[in-house]
């Protein structure tokens, strides 16, 4: 979320160090007039100092959703073509971060109106068919239109294809 | 406050600079809590796992000395932000309270016009004054300065002292000299620095007038500072050639008196 470029909870930092020069300036016996501006030039510029990084790492993480859901978009038209009911799509994609890879998995629902309570599986094999991963996740609520991520994993074997099937723990209406 | 009406002037070292300060305090602080972290994590590890991780306390005990330092240096900078040397210049006298910052002690001294016998001119070597004078970030920052100062040398109940006053605004010193110059005791202009020596060496080394050259300016002393330089420079220039011929004739003593004694042999 943009957002949380803004307040997160890493700004308690700033608000921590601000604490520490206030405490600093009044121990060092300044005027009134030194302490309010002393501290609110260090306010704006712990606020700064930590902004900067969090909202370097925030517009990672919406770059990476947006992926994510066109990567959920194309595999819904896909499932679409093959079973035209369906409403659930599940998408799994490899991020490459210090040598490892970063797995997300993200589900979305695709119906206007109901809600999927129930679970899905994934299975992630490897170039050879080998099945390196086998996930379930269990009590899934996903509203209408949610496309969210369900967990983070990494793999230190290549995922070469995945597939998933979601069970439903309702009846149909 | 009270009101002094025959006060010249009041002058105070400065405090450290905000920025310099919050930057101090905040290192010290973060230092200070990593510390804590530091001493108490192996508590946590071995209250959580049951024992059996009796090596890391080695890192209790470094925890425990970066505590007891970091609260040192924390308080050393606290106490020296606070207790800063202060000077009076009356009518009659100089009123003065200097700190001794290793000591943690305090001198206090009035001094009575009549009982100065020697001004002097000097040099201040002020160590980190760049994180007490006006910040600028275009100026080159050196890690010590050297300031104009006074040395008063007085003699009060037949006992001679010295002080040494830093003198931080140019226009202050010409209203110290401005002020003594009622005195009539000439100004002599002391060519070295006298860091890190107490009381006795100091008196010693102003008595002696190799090292300093009489003092005749009468231009404010912001004008007078650049011609002061190359007096200085002349001075320790002729100092240097009079030792070194004096050095050479001593040389030519010796080796004549081992000649005559290599003679003798």
């Amino acid at each position: 979320m943009i957002s949380d470029i803004f307040i997160s909870k890493w700004h308690l930092i700033s608000v921590a160090c601000t604490l520490i020069a206030l405490i600093g300036l009044w121990l060092g016996k300044y005027d009134r007039k030194t302490i309010i501006k002393s501290g609110i030039i260090s306010a704006v510029f712990f606020y700064l100092w930590i902004t900067f990084p969090v909202a370097v790492y925030t517009f990672d993480d919406i770059r990476a959703h947006n992926r994510m859901v066109r990567e959920l978009d194309k595999n819904y038209e896909k499932d679409l073509a093959r079973e035209p009911r369906n409403i659930m799509t599940a998408a799994m994609g490899t991020f490459y971060d210090d040598g490892s890879d970063n797995i997300s998995i993200y589900v979305g629902n695709y119906s206007s109106k109901s809600t999927f309570r129930g679970s899905m599986k994934m299975t992630m094999v490897d170039k050879d068919n080998q099945v390196v991963k086998e996930l379930v996740f269990k009590d899934l609520v996903i509203e209408p239109g949610e496309k969210t991520r369900v967990a983070k994993t990494v793999s230190s074997v290549k995922i070469d294809k995945y597939n998933y099937q979601f069970f439903s723990t309702e009846q149909k209406k | 406050m009270h009101l002094q009406p025959d006060l010249i002037l009041e002058q105070r070292d400065p405090k450290m600079k905000p920025i310099f300060w919050i930057l101090t305090f905040e290192c010290l602080t973060i230092v200070l809590l990593i510390a804590l972290a530091l001493s108490g994590f192996p508590t946590y590890l071995a209250l959580k796992y049951k024992g059996g991780a009796y090596f890391y306390f080695v890192f209790t005990a470094l925890g425990l000395w970066l505590t007891w330092i970091s609260i040192r240096l924390l308080h050393r900078y606290v106490w020296d932000n606070n207790h800063l040397n202060h000077y009076k210049l009356h009518q009659d006298r100089i009123e003065y309270i200097q700190y001794d910052k290793k000591k943690r002690e305090s001198f206090e001294d009035t001094i009575y016009l009549g009982e100065i016998e020697q001004i002097v001119i000097g040099r201040y070597y002020a160590l980190y004054y760049y994180a007490y004078k006006k910040f600028s970030l275009t100026e080159h920052h050196s890690l010590a300065h050297i300031l104009p100062c006074l040395h008063i040398v007085y003699s009060k109940n037949g006992k001679r002292n010295v002080v040494e006053i830093p003198i931080y605004e140019q226009n202050d010193m010409d209203i110290w000299l401005n002020k003594l110059s009622e005195l009539g005791t000439p100004y002599r202009v002391f060519v070295n620095l006298l860091t890190n020596m107490n009381k006795e060496q100091r008196l010693e080394a102003l008595a002696n007038h190799d090292y300093s050259f009489p003092y005749s300016n009468n231009t404010p002393f912001r004008q007078a500072c650049q011609q002061l330089d190359i007096q200085m420079n002349q001075h320790v220039q002729e100092l240097v050639q009079r030792k070194s011929s004096s050095a050479n004739d001593s040389t030519i003593q010796t080796t004549s008196s081992s000649s005559e004694r290599g003679s003798s042999l």
